[in-house]
């Protein structure tokens, strides 16, 4: 019995040391072949650049993108044009190798992070600008070129994106389009980053070569791209849309101790004001105090930005003060808002001045429901010691992007994990009335499983006609990488550990 | 693309915005001080959010595309060690500890305030004591420990430049004659009793400028001797140790720093003028670090210490070459060593401005936003002349990318309209005049003690 035992035992692990050698030479045959196409440097199986470009750029731990060491690639390729970038997905999906497409990496929610290993395709050398054409207000770009580089080269023309995200310093016009790219710089005033996509090249990920425009009526639409992170193809190039260099720029602010009041005032910015503002955003206070030395008195600030000639903004202002009385706002010292303005990419991150990891979710929740997720955000926050803030910014037509944060420190294990339980509270009650999470990657896709059955099935249906090995970047949208019923155990204990230490 | 007749200036483009923001570090004067760095904290690398801020104005990242080249990729592979995450290779991990300039302008955006370049000079000294060093880097060591400079070049050689400058040789020769007096009348530790006054200042040469660009020595000396000043320089004069402070070596600078601490103690100068950016750095950093705050004596920049005396003398000072009317245009690059490092950037544009027949442009990114040459950290000693030999490998890449680095410095000063590129750098200065040498660029690239040794100060 014994010896059968081992014998068999002997076979097993001779099989597995087979299967290792087997996957140790096609990794080396592949990267020999795609170093035919791609310069060598660009193929790269350094151990320390695949730890780093295996993960988002988050201040989560690591164990929030490392899914049961899957996480790793085995190897990274960076091409610089759309017709190299084919040729290696073809490859790929020759091999059955699972990809996964990466460019700034920004999005968190392991957004950018391999859940299969395999091969990451890193997009930002695809970063030309292509054609401008100032007449007709248009640009072409590589995917790969970070929105900072798109906006100084633009504003050579005259010309500015219409839609980019508060990211842009670190960010990439192809992620914005694959995220949700529904919120940020412009789009209260211009609409999504979809609204301004003129079209776009894709490579499918049987490497095929899909020009997809507006009017196109292929397999595939624009608005299968937009926000489907990737799993239906890389976007390799982008034409957008553009908007002309404004002459005049007015920051209006105000300070509120009502949040009804505040959500009011907010709401009247989007629909009362002539013209839009180009950003809006409500904060705790809270969220100005963990950074800031000053910060307004209120608790609540909510702020504008106008963007247009100087009578548009004149007009726009003169009415956001009007309306800001009706609600009993107190204006914010105009330096202050200036300071916001600059800082408007470093705003959150500063945060991480007070606490060695941040902890975030961002919901998508409807204006309508904004002051009941605020009132129940508030309700729950305290019940806990642990700092907790939140900001909003203005996103498409009627909807609002909420980002809370638990600012904790992975060494205190009970205290982190229930921020994220709090968070999670905060996620299911979302979804519960009718809203969403902004960014779902992968961290966040069982929600939707959960949530978006309908939304869900049918995104699996082109999955499965153009990646049926699901080989392409799994783990987003269609299939979760983790349970509910597990994370829903795993934070109710947390909330029971921390409730206990709470007591001691 | 369609460039060409549609592209305005951007200064002449009426808008408010939307702001370029990257252009300008966010301010930090309404930030909270970090809470979360304790008292013990060795290493700030810890509270990297990665938030990627450091990325975008990462030159070598700009060119490399690697995740392991900026700031937040290379705390996630500190912090992966760390946690025994992953293994430590002394072969595969050496380009992600060397292929950066500390140029420090990860330091001057980081949200979170963490001392990028403290992190990397101890993550190179950690990796060095585990083994993990490249080869050219041991022989820099060597040349250095053996011959008191990085150049292979014999020690006794050091002062062959003084033979084009005659102030220079003056200075030499006041220096000899100061050692003898020091040897007669003193012992170490016993400056008090010397009955001769010493020469008040000091003329640090440094490696680079005294075997590879004499021209500036000589320059430098000869403005010093235009401004009436009677300096020495220091003959017993050994490497700063900046290469070996910057590569993971720095245990082994300590011998270098003694010696030229107690030798310029011992010459009894007040104030040390450097027309090197990089031991001026050494010198304000390290060496005050080792003499607990107070050296005792007093360190000036060329451009410092000649804006000073020009002020204080109610000098005036015109460009010979070329008229009021007809100035030079110029454009001013901040070197990372004096300026990240030390702080000093107006008073080199201020001295420039009182120069009639001069005028100044700026360009788009300057003082602590300013772009790196491309020579720092050692990038260009390391890997800087190693393409030949590799072909096609990441290293023959990395020289690509340094070559690409500094590409992209000069073609921001052509957009200024300069005609010459003033830094006041010898590394900056040989790394950009290199390629507008081999560019055949119209910009001329020089230092800022050429650009004075050519200027007349008169009262």
């Amino acid at each position: 019995m014994n010896e059968t035992i081992t014998e068999e035992k002997k076979k097993g692990d001779l099989t597995q040391t087979l299967e290792k050698v087997k996957k140790r030479r096609r990794k080396r045959n592949f990267e020999e072949i795609v170093k035919g196409f791609i310069s060598p440097y660009h193929v790269s199986t350094n151990r320390y650049e695949l730890e780093s470009a295996s993960a988002d750029l988050t201040s989560l731990p690591s164990y929030h993108y490392k899914f049961k060491k899957n996480y790793l690639a085995s190897i990274i390729v960076r091409p610089a044009d759309t017709e190299s970038l084919s040729l290696l997905i073809k490859k790929c999906w020759e091999l059955s190798l699972p990809v996964t497409i990466r460019s700034a990496g920004t999005s968190c929610f392991s957004s950018a992070t391999p859940a299969k290993g395999g091969v990451i395709i890193d997009v930002r050398r695809i970063n030309k600008v292509e054609h401008i054409d100032t007449e007709n207000m248009t640009v072409k770009v590589g995917a790969g070129i970070s929105w900072l580089n798109l906006i100084e080269k633009l504003s050579d023309y005259g010309l500015a994106p219409k839609a980019y995200p508060t990211s842009f310093k670190t960010s990439c016009v192809g992620g914005f389009i694959a995220t949700p790219g529904k919120a940020g710089i412009g789009v209260p005033k211009y609409g999504t980053m979809a609204d301004s996509i003129i079209s776009l090249t894709i490579v499918l990920p049987n490497g095929k070569i899909e020009y997809i425009s507006k009017d196109s009526n292929g397999e595939i639409s624009l608005e299968d791209i937009t926000g489907t992170y990737g799993i239906y193809g890389a976007i390799s190039e982008v034409e957008l849309s553009l908007t002309n260099l404004k002459t005049s720029l007015e920051i209006v602010g105000y300070g509120f101790s009502s949040l009804e009041d505040a959500i009011n005032y907010y709401k009247a910015l989007m629909s009362k004001v002539p013209d839009k503002p180009f950003f809006l955003s409500i904060s705790e206070r809270k969220f100005e105090q963990y950074s800031h030395i000053n910060f307004p008195n209120q608790d609540w600030l909510v702020w504008a930005v106008f963007y247009d000639d100087p009578e548009e903004t004149f007009r726009s202002v003169s009415v956001s003060d009007r309306i800001a009385q009706n609600f009993k706002g107190a204006r914010v010292d105009e330096s202050y808002l200036k300071e916001k303005w600059r800082d408007i990419s470093d705003a959150e991150v500063a945060i991480g001045r007070t606490s060695r990891n941040i902890i975030f979710q961002e919901y998508w929740i409807s204006n309508e429901r904004l002051l009941p997720f605020y009132e129940s955000y508030l309700k729950r926050a305290s019940k806990y010691k642990f700092p907790i803030a939140t900001y909003t910014i203005s996103g498409e037509e009627g909807w609002s992007r909420v980002k809370i944060f638990g600012l904790s420190d992975i060494t205190r294990p009970i205290e982190f994990f229930t921020v994220k339980a709090f968070l999670h509270d905060l996620s299911m009650e979302a979804f519960k009335q009718g809203d969403s999470l902004y960014t779902i990657g992968i961290v966040n896709t069982f929600y939707l499983l959960k949530y978006k059955r309908e939304f869900v099935e049918n995104r699996k249906v082109l999955k499965i006609k153009l990646d049926p090995k699901d080989l392409f970047n799994s783990y987003r949208i269609i299939k979760a990488r983790m349970k509910l019923w597990r994370i829903s155990l795993l934070f109710t204990t947390a909330k029971l550990l921390y409730k206990i230490s709470l007591k001691k | 693309m369609s460039e060409g007749k549609d592209k305005k200036n951007i200064r002449d483009v009426v808008t408010t915005g939307p702001p370029v923001a990257g252009l300008v570090s966010p301010s930090r004067e309404n930030l909270i001080e970090p809470k979360t760095k304790a008292k013990d904290e060795k290493f700030g690398y810890d509270r990297c959010t990665h938030c990627g801020y450091c990325r975008h104005v990462c030159k070598v990242y700009n060119t490399s595309w690697s995740e392991t080249d900026y700031a937040g990729g290379r705390n996630r592979i500190i912090k992966a060690l760390d946690r025994k995450d992953i293994k430590f290779d002394k072969e595969e991990i050496i380009p992600s500890v060397y292929r950066c300039m500390l140029c420090g302008n990860c330091k001057v955006v980081c949200p979170v305030g963490i001392d990028t370049l403290e992190v990397f000079q101890s993550f190179r000294k950690a990796v060095v004591k585990k083994g993990a060093m490249p080869e050219k880097l041991k022989g820099l060591r060597k040349s250095i420990l053996s011959n008191n400079n990085p150049f292979l070049e014999q020690h006794t050689d050091r002062f062959n430049w003084c033979d084009g400058s005659e102030d220079g040789k003056q200075a030499y020769e006041r220096a000899i004659k100061d050692l003898a007096v020091i040897n007669n009348e003193i012992t170490a530790g016993d400056l008090e009793a010397r009955k001769e006054k010493p020469h008040k200042v000091g003329y640090f040469v440094g490696c680079t400028s005294a075997y590879r660009n004499k021209e500036l020595v000589n320059a430098t000396s000869e403005v010093l001797g235009k401004l009436g000043i009677e300096f020495v320089v220091f003959p017993e004069e050994r490497c700063c140790g900046s290469v070996l402070f910057r590569t993971g070596l720095e245990d082994e600078a300590l011998d270098l720093v003694k010696h030229n601490y107690k030798m310029i103690r011992e010459s009894g100068v007040s104030e040390v003028v450097f027309s090197c950016s990089g031991c001026f750095s050494t010198f304000t950093l390290e060496y005050t670090k080792y003499a607990g705050g107070n050296l005792g004596f007093d360190l000036s920049h060329l451009t410092q210490y000649a804006l000073r005396i020009v002020k204080e003398k109610n000098l005036k000072i015109r460009y010979t070459k070329r008229s009021k009317d007809n100035p030079l245009l110029i454009t001013y690059h901040d070197p990372c060593h004096l300026g990240r490092y030390c702080g000093v950037y107006e008073e080199p544009r201020e001295l420039l401005q009182m120069i009639e027949g001069i005028k100044l442009f700026e360009m788009k990114h300057n003082r602590d936003m300013a772009w790196c040459c491309g020579a720092g950290g050692g990038v260009k000693a390391l890997y800087g002349d190693v393409a030949g030999e590799i072909g096609r490998d990441r290293i023959a890449e990395t020289r690509t990318c340094m070559v690409r680095i500094r590409e992209d410095r000069l073609k921001e000063a052509l957009e200024t309209n300069a005609e010459v590129l003033v830094s006041s750098c010898v590394f900056c200065k040989n790394n950009l005049f290199q390629v507008a040498n081999e560019d055949n660029s119209p910009i001329k690239v020089m230092d800022i003690s050429q650009l004075l040794n050519d200027c007349e100060f008169y009262q």
